[in-house]
């Protein structure tokens, strides 16, 4: 057995988070394969933001570990955020810098060159219909083009992992079509996605896994068909949620 | 938990609407429902500052009294200080009236002006002359007894008005003087008092303004006083309008937000003019109090405060208005980028006005030029709505004419600007120019790819944009500079004299322009943080990257003003000009440091209201600082100013070394990093203790104690002081260990008794077994510690007694330490048994710890030694040196504070002999 396991992409052990005496995530273990969509879905407050700023670094664990690639969250923070690209759910921006110049900015900072930074967003602000704002201050940016922009910062450096705080919400259909069929593609290329959304329809047509977190505690996790066979359903994930939340009130 | 499911109608039987009316509440009960929130949202957002977060480290419940408790004495101290703050502006206001009233009447040219004493004396005899005639009138004085009497007193009152007010040679005076002499005797020699006090004047003298027959208020006084109160109302216009636009965003959505309930536009309207108007601090602070003064001298005494409020009011509705029509017109015609640099202009007007208004009563040139312009300005100056309360002051207008007035044109004018602000959003709330809405924009350029790079062009580039922050950083430094000429008109050619007054100024400039840049840091990214935190670098290399930005922009202020003072005034004493240019620089940008630093170690940050983190609580230790270095280039030499700089480089390395354990807490909604010693407790400790013991000391020397008194007491109490807060500090932080880390196990507190209302909830125990070996080995060490510091001391100064130069040195030194030229024998004890506990406590206890954190041991050991030893006079700072050494090792050995104490004790006893000894 010389040979090393490599490292999920993702792997949360016993993750705990607390605020005060509320407890906001309760110990959860999860490992995210490389190549996977996964999506985490859940009702407001369950503690999926919470989840998504721990493996961000942003938030220090009450107990337990986040490791990207090997790498802790906390610990070694630089070098998972080389490896990682982040969208959060209301991004904000330097009001007085336009779209472009964010971008070339998020660029350096991540070691690339300007032009290149430029060369590599152009066909992704083409995509988004972001191409004429991109001379704009970004203070003046709707909700829904600061969130392309955030997307496109969070691409720049070819990331292992995208972690998406729930990426539909506020961009319009085309965006969002545009969203999906760009995170299949990466995923096909190699890339590990993890985003948390409550929209599950979305969740069901691009996930390949799913984990529902239901009060603090993830309730279920798998595949789509797993979850059917856990739950002795056929129906849809709508009806798999509320069951798995049913099930997770009566175990308490 | 099954999916939520509503019934048809179960939502419209919950919540039952009567005979299923809509109702509309009426426009007097809306202004009154948005009144009060507004009073509540303006409390709420000022006791804000004194709640802390809770630590969630401790478990027990006991805490949340506490700290509560805590708060409540924090904003009774607010209060007190508020209070005290208005109290003494209400006395400088009241000097500043008089000046104008004086000054009036000195322009109003002629007039016979009469010292305080002569004025009353002439009053006497006014006085005296009223009873003669009054005795001639009963009779009891012959009209040859009445003609002496007369005549003396005419004689006495001539002689006065000669020697006092008037040129000593008749043929000196002017035409005016004098007819207004001739008025002046023959009033007195008639007894008609006011042509006596139209043709006199005299000058106030501190309380004398208090006096009850003060000089009639007259109309260019008035018009002075008006012009200040205009000064007032603008200064809290402009400072209204810019806080209001502040979060541009912001408030339009909370507008768009009331607006969709059922209220008319008018009546929102006049909300907001409560909300501008009335909860404006400075209104309260200023207008109030030149008011109520300027009424008080114009004779109407108690009614004066009464009035004076009812005249506020009345202006403050007014000012409320005129905000909101100004702000409705802004917000209608201009996009946010426009508006947001236009508010800065505003915000920078409204502190120049604020400031020079702050400064009136202190400058006396500010009421010489008011009353100049008041004597050029026509009499309807009175009748503008700031004019009309003053013009109640004027006795020759009627006073019901001019409530009259004020009411009418004050009611007028605050209904048309209502009602035009309520048109202008007739034809919809939300502006043409508003949000990116996705119209077809021309391409802005792309800045310019210069040197800059990734961080650092961000920060040039925000600057530059941001008009806000370049007003902020920029334009307010070079208003100071002209502010603070202003305060002085002299200044300047003092300036020039003194190559030190202007490096303190280049000094002052820069890190003034700090104060808005660097520690402001945290609130400036606040709602980027995110996106900092994503990049693949330490946080605390984007804030450093951040401080050296500041820190260079800030020394090129310094600079400029630097070479100014050179160009103008070429010294001589090239070396003392470059030392002193040094230190300005080097100051600047160590403080650029120790202001991000003290972002870095803030705790209570919140992302999404960057306005509540432009309040620091360490910015006030900041500006402490910062008056602390400056103050120091005035002193005699520049060691002061070394030492200093030294420390602050010390204290930048504390404040990076406590980030490293903090950041991963700053944006932590709830978490706090655990309460721990660290070594920025201990050199701010230090820090403040150089600087009041330096302060005491020149106090008790001015009180008259003799000069190594003064030196043995300043030390002595700035150390009892510095201690005793630092340790109620430190406990309070409720630091685990905290007692056996600082080397004083024994005074480490049981289990909590579960009594309330004990000091901290707990009780404190002090005869805690401590086991016997501990402390004998630590009085031990302490004592071979001493005697081998002592001996190496002596060594020293027995070497140098051998270099006649420094024997006097010595001997002064000696003198000190064998407290000669001590009087009582209590200073004695203070000196020898005080300070060494004290500076144990401080150097070892807070300071050695703090090194030992991050540095190895012998690093530590010479790092707090050398701080010690240069706090000392120059001529014992080796063998204090060598002290320290020895202190800090017997602690480390022990780990009980009592062994470097012991120490102490002993070195200083081995001084006293050797002083003995050897003089």
């Amino acid at each position: 057995m010389g040979v090393q396991m490599p490292h999920p992409a993702l792997e949360l052990q016993g993750l705990t988070r607390m605020y005060g005496e509320f407890l906001a995530v309760d110990h959860i273990d999860l490992a995210v394969e490389r190549g996977e969509i996964f999506s985490l879905l859940g009702p407001n407050g369950s503690g999926k933001t919470t989840t998504i700023k721990m493996i961000m670094g942003l938030l220090k664990p009450s107990s337990g570990s986040a490791m990207v690639l090997g790498l802790d969250c906390f610990s070694e923070h630089p070098q998972v955020m080389a490896r990682v690209g982040y969208m959060p759910d209301e991004p904000a921006f330097y009001d007085f810098l336009t779209g472009a110049e964010t971008i070339m900015f998020v660029g350096e900072m991540h070691g690339i060159s300007r032009r290149d930074s430029l060369a590599k967003s152009r066909p992704l602000l083409d995509q988004f219909e972001l191409a004429d704002a991109a001379g704009e201050y970004a203070v003046n940016y709707s909700r829904g083009m600061k969130k392309k922009l955030a997307l496109i910062c969070a691409l720049l450096h070819d990331p292992d992992l995208l972690l998406l705080d729930e990426p539909t919400s506020g961009l319009d259909p085309f965006a969002t079509r545009a969203l999906t069929s760009m995170i299949s593609a990466l995923a096909e290329s190699g890339k590990t996605i993890f985003f948390s959304t409550h929209i599950l329809e979305q969740a069901e047509k691009i996930s390949t896994r799913i984990g529902i977190l239901h009060k603090s505690k993830l309730a279920a996790v798998g595949k789509l068909n797993e979850l059917r066979a856990a739950t002795s359903s056929n129906s849809s994930l709508e009806e798999i949620f509320f069951l798995v939340a049913a099930k997770a009130e009566h175990e308490e | 938990m099954t999916a939520p499911h509503f019934e048809p109608d179960e939502i419209e039987k919950a919540v039952p609407l009567e005979d299923h009316e809509r109702r509309i509440v009426s426009e007097f009960h809306v202004l009154m429902i948005l009144a009060r929130t507004g009073l509540r949202r303006f409390a709420n957002a000022y006791f804000a500052k004194f709640t802390h977060p809770v630590s969630s480290g401790s478990s027990t419940s006991s805490r949340r009294p506490t700290s509560r408790r805590r708060s409540i004495s924090l904003r009774l101290l607010s209060g007190i200080v508020v209070l005290f703050f208005f109290s003494v502006y209400a006395l400088l206001i009241t000097k500043m009236t008089a000046d104008v009233s004086w000054l009036a009447q000195q322009s109003v040219s002629g007039r016979i002006l009469l010292q305080p004493e002569v004025h009353r004396a002439v009053h006497k005899c006014y006085d005296e002359m009223h009873h003669l005639h009054d005795r001639r009138t009963a009779n009891e004085i012959s009209q040859a007894g009445f003609e002496e009497e007369k005549g003396k007193l005419l004689q006495r009152v001539d002689s006065l008005l000669r020697n006092s007010g008037l040129p000593s040679d008749p043929g000196d005076w002017t035409e005016l003087q004098r007819a207004n002499f001739a008025r002046a005797m023959d009033a007195f020699k008639n007894l008609k008092s006011d042509g006596l006090w139209e043709s006199t004047s005299w000058a106030y003298r501190g309380s004398e303004v208090f006096v009850a027959w003060a000089p009639p208020f007259d109309r260019l006084a008035a018009k002075a006083m008006s012009l200040f109160l205009l000064m007032g109302f603008v200064a809290c216009l402009l400072t209204s309008l810019a806080s209001v636009n502040k979060d541009v965003g912001g408030l339009g959505w909370i507008y768009e937000w009331l607006f969709t309930m059922p209220i008319s536009p008018r009546s929102l309207m006049l909300a907001r003019v409560f909300e501008a108007g009335f909860l404006n601090t400075f209104a309260y602070l200023y207008m109030l109090q030149v008011i109520v003064i300027s009424l008080w001298f114009a004779g109407w005494s108690w009614l004066s405060i009464p009035v004076g409020i009812a005249m506020l009011i009345l202006l403050n509705a007014f000012l409320g208005s005129l905000c909101v029509l100004s702000e409705t017109y802004l917000r209608m015609h201009l996009s946010p980028a426009k508006l947001r640099n236009l508010n800065a202009l505003i915000a920078l007007s409204g502190v120049l006005v604020t400031m020079v208004a702050y400064a009136s009563p202190i400058a006396a040139p500010i009421a010489q030029l008011a009353v100049s312009c008041a004597g050029l300005l026509p009499d309807i100056v009175l009748a503008l709505p700031t004019g009309l309360p003053i013009l109640l002051g004027v006795q020759a207008v009627s006073p019901y004419l001019t409530i009259g007035a004020a009411i009418a044109t004050i009611c007028c004018l605050s209904y048309l600007c209502v009602s035009q602000a309520a048109q202008l959003v007739s034809g919809g709330y939300v502006a043409a120019t508003g949000l990116y809405q996705g119209s077809r924009l021309p391409q802005k350029p792309i800045a310019g790819v210069g040197f800059l790079r990734g961080a650092a062009w961000k920060e040039k580039t925000l600057l530059l944009r941001d008009r806000a922050l370049l007003v902020t950083a920029i334009g307010l430094p070079a208003v100071m500079i002209g502010y603070n000429l202003l305060i002085g008109a002299a200044a300047l050619s003092k300036l020039t004299d003194d190559f030190a007054r202007m490096a303190a100024l280049a000094f002052g400039v820069g890190s003034f322009s700090l104060l808005f840049g660097a520690a402001n840091v945290l609130a400036l990214e606040a709602r980027t943080m995110w996106l900092v935190f994503s990049f693949p670098s330490s946080l605390r290399a984007f804030f450093f990257r951040k401080a050296a930005f500041w820190a260079v922009l800030s020394c090129l202020f310094t600079a400029l003003v630097l070479t100014t003072g050179v160009l103008l005034s070429p010294t001589s004493d090239v070396l003392r000009t470059v030392a002193l240019s040094f230190f300005a620089l080097s100051g600047v940008v160590v403080l650029a440091l120790v202001a991000v630093g003290f972002s870095l170690i803030a705790t209570n940050f919140d992302p999404s209201s960057p306005a509540k983190n432009a309040h620091n609580d360490l910015g006030f230790i900041f500006m402490m600082l910062l008056a602390e270095y400056g103050g120091s280039f005035f002193l005699p030499n520049m060691s002061g100013t070394l030492i200093l700089l030294v420390l602050l480089i010390i204290l930048v390395y504390a404040l990076w070394q406590k980030s490293s354990d903090t950041l991963p807490y700053l944006l932590d909604p709830t978490e706090l990093p655990p309460p721990a010693l660290y070594l920025t407790d201990g050199i701010l400790a230090v820090i403040a203790f150089f600087f009041l013991q330096a302060l005491l000391q020149m106090l008790f020397a001015l009180f008259g104690t003799g000069a190594a008194a003064s030196i043995v007491l300043g030390y002595a109490m700035a150390g009892l002081i510095v201690s005793s807060v630092t340790l109620f500090i430190l406990v309070r932080r409720r630091i685990p260990g905290f007692w056996t880390v600082i080397g004083l196990p024994s005074l480490a507190p049981r289990e909590p008794l579960h009594k309330p209302g004990s000091l901290f909830g707990k009780q404190l125990v002090i005869s805690r077994p401590c086991h016997r070996e501990a402390v004998v080995n630590a009085l031990g060490t302490g004592m071979v510690s001493g005697i081998l510091a002592a001996t190496v001391a002596g060594v020293y100064l027995f070497t140098v007694n051998c270099i006649p130069v420094c024997r006097d040195g010595i001997h002064e030194y000696l003198e000190q330490a064998g407290t000669r030229g001590i009087d009582s024998a209590w200073f004695a004890v203070l000196a020898v048994l005080l300070a060494p506990i004290v500076e144990e406590f401080l150097f070892r206890g807070l300071l050695f710890k703090g090194f030992l954190k991050t540095m190895s041991l012998p690093v530590a050991v010479a790092a707090s030694a050398a701080v010690f030893a240069m706090v000392h006079p120059p001529v014992s700072m080796i063998p204090v040196f060598g002290l320290g050494c020895a202190a800090a090792l017997a602690f480390h050995r022990t780990g009980l504070l009592m062994a470097p104490i012991v120490a102490h004790f002993t070195y200083n006893g081995l001084i006293v002999l050797f002083s003995n000894l050897l003089v």
